[in-house]
């Protein structure tokens, strides 16, 4: 029979790339491992007419390589369309309907990663939330908790004090966001609090800028952008956005202060290029459909510094390519290995009854 | 490996010698240089044989310009062209392959199209030719396989010990060989400027003037895209040449700053070294960096840099011969009192004010010249400087006032204007300044003679006479003023130890690891203040709290009362989000103090990564000061220092130099500012501490020496207290570059 691990918490980010580490942790250790999701939200740019899709499950298909349905993956795709569109389906036909896809993913697998709802509270008014699927699964919980200050060990305590309340004693949990002035606090007193509650420590997630940085392929797509050179360098990842329209003076010390950025200007700006180009810089992005110029061409490929080209103009490109920063899509699959090395290291599941 | 030569020999010079090591008793000087290169120059100016790759029968192809202008210019040694086809060329037998060639040759200037240049290389390698002058265009100026091409060439040219002018360039002429393996229209005249140009195109013209203008050059070096010799090597080749007396460069970048400051410093204590560098405005630069396709160093670096190594840099190239046709004629000027002498008075007020705006004296004539002039002009004529002999002067009225003011001891040099009024006679009054000079030639005396076709006759006589003469005055006035500038700025070189201090460097490199495993660029306060600490700089305490308690206890262990910082990377100006409170004096206040800042950083800036916040003790306040450091791309660390506060990008009292610096370079950057007037005290406030802030200043030089990975440096503000209290650095940042 396979093993159940639910993994859960009130985040919007984090259970994916917690899932994917996990998977890859466990399939070097040789076991077979599943995925599953009960329920989710339909992606608009997933889904196709004939079926709806959630993003997380279509990506942990294609990264477990499993090949059951999408539709089984992730049995109920919410829209969001009511407050009672499950309701009106009802208890008893959802929970059917996952168990019996529950049934088929488990079969012939060692563990099934059991993805929750965007809180472990969601769908308690149709009786499937994650506290409840934990119960029925009857799985082994590790929980995120985003700890951006001290005050979020309130938020442990009531997640451990809601999975005791379904019947889980003992619970992992993982401390999500952390900032790097909370690395002390959360080694010397944190972890310690945690034990002494009864739980286990399973690691933390600083808030570390390469998980939540694009791909270079992630930029391209969402600027509908053309790659000048360097189309091999898609999964490199950017870390920070810099509109390059200064004075060429101060343009490198603008840039010496960012480490594997891209760069957003115009292509007949070869100051500001090569100006980028001599510090570190991950990606030309040059707007407005003016490409470089041979000089800065030559250099970029020199130090093999990819040069894309988009037909936005600087301020719609910012706009943009903000958006991608700061928020965590592993809807790229160049960013899994970040993911699975970063996350993966962090996590700590020896205390864990795997 | 070094080599020693006689530098500026004078007198005989044997035209086919090739240098070779020299006993170093037989030196002036150590010139510290590759073997090759400057031996590789040695055989490019005085060649016994060249030959022309891609010579040509057929007029109107490159290959027979070149041909032609070496045949022309008079090379007395053996020409070899080289042709497919061999059969003659301009009378010259031609050979299929340099390998060919029966003797030894010195030089090849290649004339062939870019995909056969680099098998023409090496087959000249292999035959054991010194030195290459490659015309040939279509390398780094066309892309990656271009430059990828230039690359190899460099490779080349070390594998086969030869030295390669170009490509892309116009070639090369030596007046004084002579020879002409260039593609120009017509030859200079032989002179004593040596010229090297980064734009082939801007020597054409340059040329063509200089026949119209009888300027003479010893040396006329196009250096095309520098991709073996540059500039460098020329500047020195240049002092190195008993032919050469002034140098001028236009440039758009140098390939190395260190190389080229150190090869000028050599020779500037001989020769003047005048430069046009083209890309000063913002525009400029941009169209440089797209011209050359490199990144070019800030203007501001370079004006610095030739400062520091006595380079004169002229505004536009009609300065730079200006400059260049005084000094072909004249001795330098040992000092800076002008006697002007007139036959007008608007003309005369104009150009006592060009000299004085130019830092030139109005020579204060002693009272013997005064009484003879007095004496012997009529009485309306004005006797003091400027002397107007008015609109009747003759000729011999100008004869007597220009040796007046020659044998006034109190007189530097001589400038004389003329207008054509109804008795002037500007031919003979052209020839008695011709006569005057020849009687007493150790004074430089320009002509200025202000008028169109009356003056063409007597300004061709000016000019066979070795009389610099200009159109209107503030032209000469400034060359004049260069001239005398050169002098002051050679004079200043001096040879003085740079200091050092003892200092921490363990600490500042596991600051600097531990930041580059955090994937910072940007220090922490706390880490930056270390740092500025391991040096020896006096700083204003600063330690990072992660918690409001940590923050009492460190409060409490440096004393009240505290300021508090937001830490962090991402946050630039920290008191525009109320990331700073200062003034702390109770524990209670730092505990309230640090939750705000946190919350008004998470509140505005919620996605800056927050590493704590930093206590510092509260310095006394001083005189605010900015000290700072920018790693140029070309020159290396660029020092800053001037008034500080948050008001420095307003009042811009700032002064650059570059590092590392002696005591008198820092003492002379604080005094270039209009801060460091006050910091000597004014209006009976007590001096600052100067030596504490030439200390410090001389402790971050010798840090940003020491580690090159600190590419951006500025405390702002750091405070200056009265003599003796020394100075504190408030606020230090560091940005690190590297892997």
């Amino acid at each position: 029979m396979a093993k159940n691990i639910v993994i859960t918490g009130d985040t919007v980010t984090g259970k994916t790339m917690v899932a994917i580490a996990l998977a890859s942790k466990l399939r070097e250790s040789g076991a077979t491992v599943g995925y599953f999701k009960p329920s989710g939200i339909k992606s608009f740019v997933h889904s196709t007419s004939e079926m709806d899709v959630d993003e997380d499950a279509a990506i942990m298909k294609d990264i477990l390589g499993m090949e059951e349905q999408l539709s089984c993956i992730c049995p109920i795709v919410r829209h969001m369309s009511s407050y009672d569109e499950l309701l009106r389906i009802g208890r008893k036909e959802l929970k059917q309907k996952i168990l019996s896809c529950y049934e088929q993913i488990s079969k012939n697998r060692d563990y099934i990663i059991v993805e929750g709802e965007q809180s472990p509270w969601r769908l308690l008014h149709v009786g499937l939330s994650t506290l409840d699927i934990t119960r029925e699964l009857g799985a082994t919980v590790l929980c995120l908790v985003n700890f951006t200050d001290i005050s979020a060990i309130d938020d442990i305590l009531l997640q451990k004090e809601l999975f005791a309340e379904y019947g889980t004693e003992r619970i992992g949990i993982i401390l999500n966001l952390v900032p790097p002035m909370l690395k002390k606090v959360v080694n010397e007193n944190i972890r310690p609090f945690l034990e002494e509650h009864g739980m286990i420590f399973c690691g933390v997630l600083y808030h570390n800028r390469e998980l939540f940085s694009p791909t270079i392929g992630e930029i391209m797509r969402a600027l509908e952008g053309e790659m000048v050179i360097g189309s091999e360098k898609m999964d490199l990842l950017v870390d920070q956005f810099i509109v390059g329209s200064m004075a060429p003076e101060n343009a490198l010390k603008w840039f010496r202060r960012s480490k594997d950025k891209a760069v957003i200007t115009s292509g007949d700006r070869t100051d500001i290029c090569l100006a980028a180009l001599e510090t570190d810089t991950n990606l030309l992005i040059l707007t407005a459909g003016v490409g470089p110029e041979i000089g800065t061409l030559t250099r970029a490929r020199e130090l093999g510094v990819p040069i894309m080209m988009t037909a936005l103009d600087t301020y719609g490109t910012s706009q943009v390519v903000d958006d991608l920063i700061g928020t965590v899509t592993v809807d790229n699959k160049e960013k899994i290995a970040a993911v699975e090395r970063i996350v993966g290291e962090a996590l700590h599941l020896d205390d864990f009854d795997l | 490996m070094y080599y020693d030569v006689p530098l500026f020999q004078i007198g005989h010079y044997d035209r086919s010698y090739i240098p070779e090591p020299l006993n170093p008793d037989s030196c002036r000087m150590k010139v510290v240089c590759k073997v090759d290169k400057q031996k590789g120059i040695d055989s490019l100016f005085y060649p016994r044989s060249i030959a022309v790759i891609g010579a040509s029968e057929t007029r109107g192809k490159l290959g027979n310009d070149v041909m032609r202008n070496l045949v022309e210019s008079g090379y007395e040694g053996r020409i070899y062209p080289i042709n497919p086809k061999a059969g003659e060329i301009l009378s010259y037998k031609a050979f299929r392959s340099v390998k060919d060639i029966p003797g030894d040759v010195d030089v090849a200037v290649i004339v062939i199209p870019a995909k056969f240049v680099l098998k023409a290389v090496e087959e000249c390698g292999e035959k054991g030719v010194k030195a290459l002058v490659i015309i040939t265009a279509g390398f780094k100026e066309i892309g990656h396989e271009g430059q990828e091409a230039e690359k190899t060439l460099a490779a080349l040219a070390e594998k086969y010990k030869m030295v390669i002018q170009g490509p892309n360039c116009l070639g090369i002429i030596n007046t004084s060989a002579p020879y002409n393996a260039s593609f120009s229209s017509g030859t200079p005249k032989k002179g004593s400027i040596a010229f090297a140009s980064q734009s082939g195109a801007l020597m054409t013209g340059i040329l063509d003037w200089s026949l119209m203008e009888k300027i003479g050059f010893s040396k006329f070096v196009s250096l095309g895209n520098k991709a073996h010799l540059n500039e460098s090597d020329f500047i020195e080749a240049f002092g190195r040449d008993p032919d050469s007396t002034f140098i001028l460069l236009y440039i758009e970048s140098v390939v190395d700053g260190r190389k080229f400051m150190d090869a000028c410093r050599k020779v500037i204590p001989h020769k003047p070294i005048f430069v046009v560098k083209s890309g000063v405005s913002a525009a400029g630069a941009r169209a440089a960096s797209s011209h050359t396709g490199s990144l070019a160093g800030s203007d501001t670096a370079y004006d610095v840099a030739f400062k520091q190594c006595g380079v004169r840099r002229a505004n536009d190239m009609a300065a730079l011969f200006d400059v260049a046709s005084v000094y072909d004629d004249m001795h330098l000027p040992s000092g800076n009192r002008v006697a002007i002498i007139t036959n007008a008075g608007g003309p005369g007020i104009l150009t006592t004010d060009a000299c004085e705006a130019s830092g030139l004296q109005i020579a204060q004539l002693t009272s013997q010249t005064v009484e003879y002039l007095k004496e012997n002009l009529p009485p309306a004529a004005a006797v003091y400087n400027p002397i107007d002999a008015l609109g009747t002067a003759q000729p011999e009225d100008y004869t007597l006032c220009i040796e007046a003011a020659l044998s006034d001891e109190n007189v530097d040099s001589v400038l004389v204007l003329l207008t054509p009024q109804a008795m002037t006679k500007q031919t003979e009054t052209a020839q008695v300044i011709v006569d005057a000079h020849a009687k007493f030639p150790k004074k430089p005396l320009i002509a200025v003679f202000m008028g169109g076709n009356s003056m063409v006759y007597p300004r061709i006589i000016l000019t066979e006479g070795h009389i610099p003469v200009f159109d209107f005055p503030e032209r000469a006035v400034h060359a004049l003023a260069e001239l005398y500038k050169y002098t002051v700025s050679r004079d200043s070189l001096k040879e003085e130890s740079i200091p050092r201090f003892k200092a921490d460097t363990k600490k500042v490199e596991k600051i600097i690891s531990d930041a580059r495993l955090d994937k910072r660029r940007v220090l922490l306060g706390s880490e930056a203040h270390a740092i500025a600490e391991a040096y020896g700089i006096p700083v204003a305490r600063i330690r990072l709290a992660t918690s409001s308690e940590e923050a009492k206890t460190l409060a409490e262990e440096l004393g009240y009362p505290v300021v508090l910082k937001i830490a962090s990377p991402d946050i630039i100006h920290k008191s525009d989000i109320g990331g700073i409170k200062v003034d702390l004096k109770t524990p209670e206040e730092v505990e309230a103090a640090f939750l705000h800042i946190l919350d008004n950083a998470k509140t505005q800036l919620p996605k800056a990564i927050i590493y704590g916040v930093d206590v510092q003790e509260m310095a006394e306040k001083g005189k605010e000061l900015i000290i700072g450091c920018s790693r140029d791309v070309q020159f290396g660390p660029l020092i800053l220092f001037g008034a500080g506060g948050i008001f420095v990008n307003y009042l811009k009292d700032i002064a650059f130099r570059l590092a590392p610096m002696t005591r008198s370079d820092a003492n002379e950057l604080i005094m270039e500012t209009k801060m460091g007037t006050l910091l000597k005290g004014v209006r009976g406030e007590a001096p600052s501490d100067m030596i504490a802030i030439e200390d410090t200043i001389l402790r971050i030089s010798q840090l940003v020496t020491d580690f090159p990975d600190i590419v951006e440096l500025d405390i702002n503000p750091a405070f200056a207290y009265e003599k003796g209290k020394g100075v504190s650095a408030v606020d230090v940042k560091i940005t690190i570059g590297g892997p």
